[in-house]
């Protein structure tokens, strides 16, 4: 039970993306030493984060949405990777700004970009190196 | 009588002013007076033995052989008035009697004694000339005034003849020279009783025919025939004398310097002069008729000008009542297409709002095939019947939880496997997946019947994952379920938005559902840092145009959404107050104070200070149109805090 090493955070205003996005990710993630967490807030999500590096949790990648009330998933990322240089970040959007999701690509801020809807076999194939470059 | 008796009467006779004539019975001059002689101009020599109806007008000829037959029978006549010619051919008008010279009783001849009155007779004529010429052109001037179009021919024709009478003239007419064609043509014609007309026989004569006449008429002259019989050139004197024209007078018609045709008096009973006083006169009159054509023109023209006028106003008129039927329809159209505009520039928040429910709804339908094939293949086989139902039962009646976060589920595992191991006698490693198991199926301490009921199985493991397995699944179902509602709705939403005006109806609705309707197809907008406030009572009923009002909630929201773009703090406010006679309506923004001339304005079509950024300018006007169509009060208030709409319903 205290084996806890890695964490996934998946950062959405759609609790209903979060628990579609959480099943799956659970059928590749070995859920005994990762640990997965959902935000629907960003605000909570970079303050969750904050936490499990503090903890020395190894965030494996966190997976944003674009629109998000608040703040977009372009912003979180940049916060988040002022903060954490070398924190993977995936987007998962249906409506993303090309111009922003260009620019974070640019910046080389962005490990992958997928979009709504998605296929089990598109995200896996995403998110399987990020894993794989983790253990 | 002695032969000196005689030579002191013919002395006599001689020196008298009265011009006396001794006539034989058949007319022939036997002696005449020196008064006579010089008063015509004649010797001795030249009449005595001639006839005296030589010297005599036609007229006096005729008078002359009615008087011959009188005096021969022995009557004496006096009072005679009668025109000799003299040697100039001027005629000389002599008043008098003449009496039978009688021999032996038996007549042998005639005296006459005549006064000359041809100066008094020229004063006298030359004043009824005058009095008539007055006359006449007072006649004819007055009748050329402001008579009607119509009725000018007949003036025209009127005064010919009353100039042709003046004149003396048996026919009168005008003619119209047509340059183009190289022809002229009789166009009016008077004539005297008894007198043939030509008018048909003229129509078109070849100018080539008449070089002199158009070269004089050219030069604005007369042309004057005192006798057709001494004209030379054959082909016109032959024209002339068919026609029975003795004498004649054209004179032209002289428009400025351009001669427009003439203007002719034809003689034929009497051969005649005119004297120059008649040649003004009848200028005078071509210039009158010149002046009437050219008033028939002017008048011709201002009838056609207001024709066309009429005709254009009736245009005008057609054009402007089709431009405003179409500019009605067109009103229609823009408020139609101002509404597909909104829904345009909103579509990207629009396929938003579809694509989250369907990626949702897509996923979890992959999800549940696998949870399914996960079922089959691994453990559902191994329950029984009993315990499948009992798994079912559960779930059934369990709340569904949307996600649960990592660090809560393993907190929640922690506890269950306190609460496991101090309950129930079973191997560490096992109650750990137990405990994993039962807290991902949601399944609590206090549910401890059912958590007793699991682990007095004996393929306890085995019931626990087919229990998370279908607790997943679902969860998921009912996640599916929401996610088509919520796409459902924004196509209704949609679908409300666009309805086109089958409603033209009044009806009464519910206020805060219609506003809610317009802020579901803004969701996308609005969930991009709005504070929105929406604080409308549930219980407001509105009567009026639900479809259009969708427009004007649009419109307000976009407005605002619009106005708010460059700030971080966007509040957008919507509320409602009733009252008994009222109904208040307000939306309320953060959005920059609006400049005073921009809130005069800004209620006009097609005003806009978004430039070219967006917008078509009618949002607002459309707003005022359909609140204006509900009798509503539509106003603004704007300071540097808040922008307020304010609509208020009668009730």
């Amino acid at each position: 039970m205290n084996e806890l090493k890695y964490a996934v955070v998946c950062v959405d205003d759609d609790p209903y993306i979060l628990q579609m996005l959480g099943f799956q990710l659970g059928k590749i993630i070995n859920q005994k030493l990762t640990l997965l967490e959902y935000f629907t807030d960003p605000d909570k999500a970079l303050e969750g984060i904050d936490e499990l590096m503090a903890e020395k949790i190894d965030v494996i990648f966190v997976m944003v949405d674009y629109q998000m009330p608040k703040m977009t998933g372009a912003q979180l990322i940049r916060s988040l990777k002022l903060k954490y240089p070398t924190l993977n970040c995936v987007m998962l959007s249906g409506q993303a700004n090309q111009v922003s999701v260009e620019e974070l690509r640019s910046d080389n801020l962005l490990a992958s970009f997928i979009s709504k809807p998605w296929d089990e076999e598109v995200l896996f194939a995403a998110i399987s190196p990020i894993i794989q470059a983790h253990l | 009588m002695n032969n000196n008796n005689f030579n002191e009467i013919v002395n006599l006779l001689n020196n008298t002013t009265e011009c006396i004539h001794l006539l034989e019975r058949d007319g022939t001059i036997s002696w005449v007076n020196a008064a006579w002689k010089k008063t015509l101009g004649l010797t001795d020599k030249e009449c005595l033995g001639m006839s005296i109806q030589d010297y005599l007008s036609d007229e006096s000829k005729l008078k002359f052989a009615e008087i011959f037959p009188r005096l021969n029978n022995g009557e004496s006549i006096g009072n005679i008035t009668c025109v000799f010619l003299s040697s100039n051919n001027e005629s000389i008008y002599l008043e008098g009697t003449s009496t039978p010279v009688m021999e032996e009783g038996i007549v042998v001849g005639s005296c006459a004694f005549f006064q000359n009155v041809t100066a008094q007779r020229k004063v006298l004529g030359e004043l009824r000339q005058m009095t008539n010429l007055q006359d006449i052109l007072m006649r004819i001037a007055t009748h050329y005034i402001n008579v009607p179009i119509n009725d000018l021919n007949q003036i025209v024709y009127n005064s010919l003849g009353d100039i042709a009478s003046f004149a003396s003239a048996d026919r009168a007419y005008i003619f119209r020279y047509d340059f183009k064609n190289k022809l002229c043509k009789n166009t009016y014609e008077w004539c005297d009783e008894g007198i043939d007309s030509q008018i048909n026989n003229l129509q078109s004569i070849a100018l080539s025919d008449m070089p002199y006449w158009l070269s004089k008429h050219k030069l604005g002259e007369c042309v004057e025939i005192d006798d057709v019989e001494l004209l030379e050139g054959q082909g016109i004197k032959s024209r002339l004398k068919l026609e029975g024209i003795k004498s004649l007078i054209t004179l032209p018609l002289m428009d400025g310097g351009n001669v427009l045709g003439f203007v002719g008096f034809d003689l034929i009973r009497n051969r005649r002069t005119f004297s120059n006083d008649e040649k003004n006169v009848l200028k005078l009159f071509a210039q009158m008729l010149v002046n009437v054509h050219n008033r028939l023109l002017n008048a011709l023209q201002i009838e056609k000008t207001k024709e066309e006028l009429e005709q254009m106003n009736e245009s005008l008129e057609r054009q402007v009542s089709e431009k405003t039927k179409r500019n009605i329809s067109l009103s229609k159209n823009i408020i139609e297409q101002e509404k597909m505009a909104t829904i345009g520039e909103i579509s990207a928040g629009i396929a938003h709002d579809l694509n989250t429910p369907l990626s949702t709804i897509k996923v979890g339908a992959d999800n549940i095939k696998s949870i399914i094939e996960t079922l089959f293949t691994k453990q559902i086989t191994l329950l029984s019947a009993n315990e499948l139902t009992r798994i079912l039962e559960r779930i059934q009646t369990s709340q569904i939880e949307m996600y649960v976060g990592g660090l809560q589920l393993r907190r929640e595992k922690t506890e269950m496997f306190q609460y496991l191991s101090e309950n129930y006698q079973v191997e560490s490693a096992e109650l750990e997946k137990i405990a994993d198991l039962l807290v991902k199926s949601r399944v609590n301490k206090e549910d401890s019947f059912f958590i007793q009921y699991i682990l007095e199985l004996k393929n306890r493991i085995q019931n626990l994952e087919v229990l998370y397995q279908l607790q997943m699944a679902y969860s998921q179902l009912a996640t599916i379920k929401n996610s088509s509602d919520k796409a459902v709705k924004v196509v209704q939403d949609v679908r409300a938005f666009i309805k086109g005006e089958t409603q033209q109806e009044k009806h009464t609705f519910n206020l805060k559902s219609n506003i809610a309707t317009v802020l579901g197809i803004f969701n996308y907008e609005l969930k991009k840092e709005v504070d929105l406030q929406f604080n409308v009572d549930e219980s407001i009923e509105l009567y009026g145009f639900e479809v259009k009002l969708f427009q004007v909630w649009s419109n307000l929201v976009k407005n605002a959404l619009e106005s708010m773009e460059d700030q971080e703090q966007r509040y957008l406010g919507i509320s409602a107050e009733k009252t008994d006679t009222t109904l208040t309506v307000v939306f309320e923004n953060n959005g920059p104070q609006i400049p005073s001339d921009v809130l005069d304005n800004m209620f006009k079509k097609f005003y806009t200070t978004k430039g070219r950024k967006s917008g078509s300018g009618l949002g607002l006007s459309i707003v005022k149109n359909i609140t204006d169509e509900h009798d509503a009060a539509l106003n603004v208030a704007s300071d540097n805090e808040r922008t307020k709409f304010i609509i208020t319903f009668k009730t």
